[in-house]
């Protein structure tokens, strides 16, 4: 999973330091929060270096009224130093400002505005004018952009710029958002509809990856919100997912959520070509046992089609009489069924 | 520590330690990574500079002398 985050991390370090992805593609050795903390270094180096310059134009503002201090950040300024000027405001006087200013101009400012630092600023400015703002931000495809402030605004806002959002858009704003918490309480209000297209979307554009990491990234409840929507995608679709899941080993964040999707819809997910090789079996049960989530292997084993359950059979692990023991104990079923199906399975210990 | 982490550590303000991950980085992708950075920082300054000239045009004339000491406390250049 390393790569794709280091590499979704080079992207924002690009637009901090203005140069194409490419220029610093070599990063991608790093681990994704080596370079994080690299852009938090250069972002924080570059406010002091010219904090001297921000001050003495924030303090030109104080002097003049409102309306030219807009016209000069619109005709002066331009919109990459009137941001960091807008920092150095008090939130007051900026969320003033900012209703003195072009919507357009507002937007090609949001670009390099540091959420961080204006916040105070954000959550100080009229809804409507942040909505039409990011509303803006998406049809330029500023995924970035509005990724970071999903922290930011509260959550109605939020989802108010999203609605219009294709599954696409949403699935580049939700992978690129740093704060996994705000990222959910927005995810916990979108429909089951719009999750489907949302995996639908990785789907159609091959970006398995990209649908893990966003698992990742997201609560159990969610995940596992996000997981049933599985039936909306074609079986090889499916197969990818799995296919990914297992490539990143990232099972003990998926397993968990696996508890409260429909057996039906586990069928589906199970049910791949993935799960055809008796070393993913093996791995998933490992994983299952460090995370003594015995009833979600339970759950996944009775969802297996009778190829699968031929699989089964060759498992080290299921075959190992700790860990049949570990699911008598766990499985939150009755012992006979647990028996029942070992047996049925040739692997039962004596 | 390497010259070429250590140099990029005094540019951004920052103990070499805090950069001791791009360590694994030969010098001529360090060097980048000092120069992408440098750009950046003097793209800002000219910026800046610019931006301040053209600031004290907009600001009505019987501002301007408090505006400019304002905005050039050592006085202006050029």
């Amino acid at each position: 999973m390393g790569d794709l985050l280091s590499r979704l991390e080079i992207v924002k370090l690009a637009r901090e330091v203005q140069v194409p992805e490419a220029d610093l593609e070599f990063l991608v050795a790093s681990d994704p929060t080596e370079i994080r903390q690299l852009r938090a270094q250069v972002s924080d180096a570059l406010f002091a270096r010219h904090e001297d310059r921000v001050t003495r134009l924030a303090s030109l503002s104080r002097l003049l009224p409102v309306p030219m201090t807009a016209k000069i950040a619109e005709l002066a300024l331009g919109p990459m130093l009137s941001a960091r000027v807008a920092a150095a405001l008090d939130p007051r006087e900026a969320a003033r400002l900012a209703g003195h200013l072009d919507a357009g101009f507002l937007t090609t400012l949001a670009v390099s505005l540091d959420p961080k630092r204006v916040a105070a600023i954000v959550r100080g400015i009229d809804d409507k004018l942040v909505v039409d703002v990011g509303r803006r931000l998406l049809a330029k495809g500023e995924y970035l952009v509005l990724s970071r402030f999903v922290s930011v605004v509260d959550t109605d806002v939020a989802l108010a710029v999203v609605a219009s959002a294709t599954p696409d858009a949403l699935l580049q704003v939700a992978l690129f958002t740093d704060e996994p918490a705000a990222l959910d309480s927005i995810v916990a209000r979108l429909s089951d509809e719009t999750l489907a297209d949302i995996i639908r979307a990785a789907a159609d554009a091959d970006a398995y990856d990209a649908a893990v990491t966003l698992l990742l990234a997201l609560s159990t409840e969610s995940c596992s919100r996000l997981v049933a929507q599985v039936h909306a995608v074609a079986p090889q679709a499916r197969d990818a997912l799995v296919a990914a899941v297992a490539e990143h080993d990232v099972w003990p964040a998926i397993l968990p959520a696996l508890h409260t999707v429909e057996q039906q819809t586990l069928g589906g997910l199970v049910n791949v070509a993935p799960t055809m090789d008796v070393a993913l079996i093996d791995r998933v049960v490992q994983h299952a046992r460090e995370l003594d989530v015995a009833p979600v292997l339970v759950q996944m084993v009775l969802a297996l089609d009778d190829e699968h359950l031929d699989v089964l059979k060759g498992s080290r692990e299921l075959g190992d009489p700790a860990v049949q023991s570990w699911l008598l104990r766990n499985a939150g079923v009755a012992g006979r069924l647990v028996e029942a199906v070992l047996d049925n399975l040739q692997l039962r210990s004596a | 520590m390497g010259a070429d982490v250590s140099r990029l550590a005094r540019r951004l303000g920052v103990q070499p330690r805090g950069l001791a991950p791009f360590e694994r980085y030969d010098d001529a992708q360090l060097q980048q990574l000092d120069t992408i950075v440098g750009r950046a920082m003097e793209a800002e300054d000219k910026a800046f500079d610019a931006a301040l000239e053209e600031a004290l045009r907009f600001v009505p004339r019987l501002l301007r002398g408090t505006a400019q000491k304002l905005l050039f406390p050592g006085g202006r250049r050029g």
